[in-house]
């Protein structure tokens, strides 16, 4: 099905407009095979486009044979941006918005637009099949922080692409990086690097090698919310110039001392932006009293894989409320606390920690074959 | 600074802090609420005969996940500063070591009201020395925002 011309009836307004042709201001090339680029199984391509009058840009891209991909989008105007369509080379949709914006179920987050950098991985599922070599179009939005159709707007548009047919092991790299003063707290560097064993111990099951390196950032502790961007996170990414996943560890997050980590989006991108980063308070795992138990360390190992998760694309199976679920086949749509608490309590992606008693709470150690389909296919995942 | 506090301590403590704290069990809905990964607003809290009580029992709890008694201590900060209890539970969390997350909760949240960090700023000042870098920090980040 080609690209239907009814605009996209945004959550705040009405319709605005018909489409347009886009209007693509240059199309560069990295990601070679040359010193410190990525290897050849992993390329990466720029360009820039802008948005017509009524908010909507086509982005072009040609997919090979076994590749899968990841478009990450982000505006010039610090508004809103997001994905309306994914187009095969066929002309078949892929991937609709109208699908999934105003449903009860979870396949990512693109389709609602984001502020400031949005991130499309495609496909998510197995049903989602395997991208077609050829010529694929994005077709996305650009909106002000209304959520009114914003045109005339440069979006800078980043495609990685693997190359990759095991789904079922990959490896992964990690930074950790500890915010100012962090290190310098009693106890926590200890907990943290426990916490990060189990974190790899977790994601070793699903067939995915985490290695992690340990870095510092010039970083203020008190972390604003992760969709807010921090300038550094850009900069240390780009230093390392290895598409990693960048795990901060600071005192607080978005002002608050409980909130205990946030993933910049699901999933999030795996090139160096602003928003490319996992959050992780360190207080609010060690408590009230500041130190770490055995049990908080545990829940802390398990924050990092569930906000890495997050990052890699998974949602919660269910949300709390229980009327919305992710879209995978394999995790049960339970409607009420206690068939949720039974069948989805020791998943990883539960959306609280089950627990038997005030201070004992289940591990949430457990994924769907759906959900580890979800993490190997994320385009920072080989 | 401590002789200072001596005398506004009893001014804010009318009697024991936690007397007729209420007891707590493990299917508590306001336990549960503050459970989530992804905490939702205090307003929406579970209703309660006594939310500022069951707040502070709570937070002087051990309870798990460790980000359970700091929800709560930033929930009763910012639901009921104006309580005639409040100051009595939340100053000994700036003085006593065990106790100064929920210190930070408490300054964190107010932060975004003038006339409870006025009374509480001193305390944060004056915590242990574990604590008051953290504390001055965010004191000090505060006055740097404009």
């Amino acid at each position: 099905m080609a690209r239907v011309t009814t605009p996209r009836p945004l959550l705040l307004i009405t319709l605005m407009g018909l489409l347009a042709g886009c209007k693509h201001a240059g199309t560069h090339h990295n990601g070679d095979d040359t010193g410190d680029n990525p290897p050849e199984t992993f390329r990466v391509e720029t360009q820039t486009v802008t948005s017509n009058n009524h908010g909507l840009f086509d982005v072009d891209f040609e997919v090979r044979e076994g590749e899968r991909v990841q478009i990450v989008l982000s505006d010039h105007k610090n508004g809103i941006v997001g994905t309306e369509q994914l187009i095969d080379p066929d002309g078949n949709t892929a991937l609709d918005w109208e699908d999934w914006a105003g449903g009860h179920h979870s396949l990512t987050e693109a389709v609602y637009g984001a502020e400031h950098v949005s991130t499309l991985n495609w496909p998510i599922r197995a049903q989602d099949g395997v991208m077609k070599p050829g010529i694929w179009t994005l077709a996305g939005d650009t909106l002000d922080r209304t959520y009114n159709y914003d045109g005339k707007t440069d979006v800078d548009v980043t495609i990685a692409y693997r190359k990759d047919d095991a789904l079922d092991s990959g490896s992964v790299h990690a930074i950790l990086a500890y915010c100012t003063g962090v290190r310098d707290q009693d106890g926590v560097v200890d907990a943290i690097e426990r916490g990060v064993a189990y974190w790899q111990e977790l994601y070793a099951k699903w067939g995915v090698d985490l290695t992690v390196e340990y870095a510092d950032i010039d970083v203020d502790p008190a972390l604003p919310d992760t969709y807010e961007g921090v300038a550094e996170y850009q900069t240390l990414l780009a230093e390392h110039a290895d598409y990693s996943l960048l795990m901060v560890v600071g005192d607080l997050i978005a002002g608050d001392a409980y909130v205990y980590g946030e993933a910049a989006a699901i999933p999030g991108p795996i090139v160096p932006t602003e928003i490319s980063a996992v959050e992780i308070s360190w207080i609010a795992h060690a408590g009230a009293n500041g130190k770490f138990s055995d049990g908080e360390i545990g829940i802390l190992g398990e924050t990092m894989a569930h906000e890495t998760g997050h990052y890699l694309g998974m949602f919660h199976p269910v949300e709390d409320g229980w009327q919305n679920w992710d879209a995978v086949e394999d995790t049960n749509d339970c409607t009420d606390m206690g068939s949720c608490e039974e069948k989805l309590g020791t998943n990883l992606m539960f959306p609280y920690p089950v627990c038997t008693s005030m201070t004992d709470c289940e591990a949430q150690d457990q994924l769907t074959d759906g959900q580890v389909g979800i993490m190997q296919r994320y385009v920072g995942v080989d | 600074m401590l002789s200072t506090l001596s005398l506004l301590l009893p001014l804010f403590g009318p009697g024991p802090a936690w007397a007729d704290e209420p007891v707590l069990t493990n299917d508590n809905p306001v336990i549960h609420a503050l459970r989530a990964r992804d905490p939702a607003p205090c307003a929406a809290l579970p209703a309660d005969p006594d939310l500022a009580a069951t707040l502070h029992a709570i937070a002087v709890t051990d309870i798990a996940p460790a980000w359970v008694p700091l929800r709560a201590a930033g929930c009763l900060t910012e639901l009921f500063p104006a309580d005639p209890r409040f100051i009595g539970w939340v100053t000994p969390w700036f003085t006593d070591e065990d106790f100064g997350g929920l210190g930070l909760a408490v300054l964190t949240t107010s932060l975004a009201n003038p006339e409870t960090r006025t009374v509480l700023e001193p305390f944060a000042r004056a915590a242990p020395e574990r604590w008051r870098a953290l504390y001055t920090r965010r004191l000090d980040a505060a006055d740097a925002t404009p």
